[in-house]
């Protein structure tokens, strides 16, 4: 080993550490801008409860935050069935057929489609194809499109994850696969199938283009409506957070820089309890279902 | 493997319902496999609206405005037509098409060296540490979401470039699209490029090392091509990713139709106004139920993006052929 390639070699690893350091570095430098700037919406109370104030200072996120959680829950409700029952399918029943093979390759292909891909069709079946208008209901229809291979794949992982002496147990009792799946492999998945289901509701949060095309048109919610009618329009904090900063009207309000900053702000907050929230209650979730006596 | 496992055992299980179960049991275990493979069946058919959808809307740039004047034309004036008290609106798209390519381009460039980086860190140089601390927050990466990013390139990246930009501009353009671009699909391309070499056998490192090569030398020359099937998969993902990215890209670019002019102005051509596809679909948003021929460019972009998108899975099918395309 000549010392010149030694020394290359150490020069040429700690680049790379140096590199990772400095992305990790970023990433907590950006949270804590972000969290620091916004902490003065954030500990206000009328940050959450008023409307933005167009024209005027005194605004608060309210009806953002309102159908940010409206969407997300009437969207996991719908996604949930679909994503559990595909992901049964794909980890107990699914072969090598072409049919498997097929609707395999269109999870695939959806979790890859672009958001704005979706605002475009979402655009066309649920708005223009059936005369109906932007709504919380178009809205929370086009992310089941978005978080459905997600939830897919957390099923399927969830399920595949067990010990196949599980299966076999059940199925030598004289179970059918049906009460396989049902009375054995979904309580034994529930920990991790919470953990994931709660890790693709976070990502709804941060979904913004598909919602700007179905949910809110580029308008902004200015009355504190906390009404639940799913055929309201419906502008999310992601999407404001977008259209705040670039539309000219709302650049004229005097605190938009501190709306944003507070929308930026809470929707990291969200996200990082989510996903912190997520892992952790999964895994409080495997001690207390091991405690039990078997 | 354990698909196979499932599989066999369920024709093998099939046989025992047949005697051993009650019919009523029976009938409801093959009712409940018919509505799982509905569930399964979903995807299929979101893919099929999505694709027919957006190709009948995207018609009338074909029937209308004609492939040639979209594809190959720079004038984009979509809202100068009748509608708006014009005379003739033009929808020439090659400006975003190109502007795509430019600030994805642009993305690759920053974000591959830094995430191969990272991702041999995390595999190979300290996998310990990496696996407690890069992975963790990596996750988190990929958790925050893209619009927020565009947010913080909107407020710190952007006062910064507009000291080197042209007097009057504020730094929005091609670069600053680019870094939160790369930001953005940095973790995408660590992760699949850290499994990647992760699953490469310690025989491959052990003979490199035999030879008395390096540590450098045996990641750069022997692990790093073995694992460049997950690496490509990570890039042509991410570049799909960036691709589809529209508001983090719209709040940092400036949205204007025009090209970096490289050759007259040098660098400073990227710190300019620009556009993508995503970008000048996302400008008419207010306008899609009014202007019908402006709507229907703008469906072709997301037909540019769709095939975009094909192409980029079919790629990683190629090169992968059992890897997993969701991350």
């Amino acid at each position: 080993m000549n010392p010149r390639a030694r020394a290359t070699s150490t020069v040429a690893i700690s680049a790379m550490r140096a590199t990772a350091v400095l992305l990790l570095a970023l990433l907590v430098w950006a949270i804590v801008y972000l969290v620091v700037n916004g902490w003065g919406e954030l500990t206000r109370p009328g940050f959450y409860t008023k409307a933005p104030n167009i024209g005027g200072p005194g605004s608060g996120a309210g009806p953002q935050l309102f159908n940010t959680a409206y969407i997300l829950v009437l969207s996991m409700a719908m996604t949930i069935p679909v994503g559990l029952g595909a992901g049964i399918y794909f980890a107990e029943y699914a072969g090598t057929g072409r049919i498997t093979n097929l609707a395999r390759r269109a999870t695939e292909t959806l979790a890859t489609l672009p958001s704005i891909v979706v605002g475009l069709f979402g655009f066309s079946l649920f708005i223009d194809a059936t005369h109906s208008h932007p709504s919380r209901l178009a809205a929370s229809l086009s992310l089941v499109v978005i978080n459905l291979p997600y939830a897919v794949r957390v099923s399927e992982d969830a399920i595949r994850g067990l010990p196949s002496s599980l299966r076999e147990g059940s199925l030598a009792l004289g179970a059918t696969r049906w009460q396989t799946v049902v009375r054995t492999l979904l309580p034994a998945a529930l920990p991790s199938l919470i953990t994931g289901i709660i890790l693709v509701a976070g990502r709804t949060f941060g979904e913004a283009a598909a919602i700007l095309f179905t949910g809110s048109a580029g308008a902004i919610t200015e009355n504190s409506n906390f009404s639940l009618d799913p055929f309201q329009k419906g502008d999310t904090l992601a999407v404001d957070l977008y259209v705040f900063r670039t539309q000219a009207e709302p650049s004229a309000v005097p605190d938009a820089r501190q709306y944003a900053d507070g929308v930026a702000a809470l929707l990291v907050v969200l996200v990082l309890g989510f996903n912190l929230g997520a892992r952790f209650l999964g895994r409080s979730l495997v001690r207390r279902l091991q405690a039990l006596p078997s | 493997m354990s698909g196979d496992v499932a599989g066999s055992g369920g024709s093998s299980s099939a046989l025992l319902v047949r005697r051993a179960v009650p019919g009523r049991a029976r009938t409801i275990d093959r009712a409940s496999r018919a509505l799982l493979l509905g569930a399964a069946g979903v995807s299929i058919v979101i893919v099929l609206l999505v694709v027919i959808f957006i190709t009948v809307r995207a018609w009338p740039v074909v029937s209308q405005i004609g492939l040639g004047s979209f594809f190959l034309s720079t004038v984009w004036e979509p809202d100068s037509g009748i509608a708006f008290g014009g005379t003739v609106a033009h929808f020439g798209a090659l400006t975003p098409i190109l502007g795509s390519v430019v600030a994805v381009g642009l993305a690759l460039l920053l974000a591959v060296p830094i995430a191969v980086a990272v991702a041999v860190v995390l595999a190979e140089t300290d996998r310990n540490l990496g696996e407690r601390i890069l992975r963790p927050a990596i996750e988190v990466f990929v958790g925050i979401p893209s619009v927020v990013y565009g947010y913080v390139g909107f407020v710190v990246l952007l006062p910064i470039l507009a000291r080197i930009a042209p007097a009057g501009d504020n730094g929005s353009g091609y670069l600053a699209a680019g870094v939160v671009l790369a930001i953005m699909i940095i973790p995408t391309i660590a992760t699949l490029s850290a499994d990647a070499l992760i699953t490469q056998p310690a025989a491959l490192r052990e003979g490199s090392y035999a030879l008395g090569a390096t540590e450098w030398q045996t990641i750069n020359r022997v692990v790093l091509p073995a694992a460049r099937g997950g690496i490509i998969s990570g890039v042509v993902l991410g570049l799909a990713r960036a691709m589809g990215e529209a508001l983090a890209v719209a709040l940092v670019i400036g949205d204007v139709q025009r090209l970096p002019d490289f050759l007259h102005q040098g660098f400073q051509a990227f710190v300019q106004p620009g556009t993508t596809m995503t970008v000048t679909i996302t400008d008419g948003v207010n306008n899609l139920a009014i202007n019908p021929q402006g709507t229907a460019a703008r469906y072709m972009l997301a037909l540019v993006l769709l095939v975009v998108v094909f192409i980029s899975i079919s790629v990683v099918r190629l090169v992968n052929r059992r890897g997993r395309v969701v991350v």
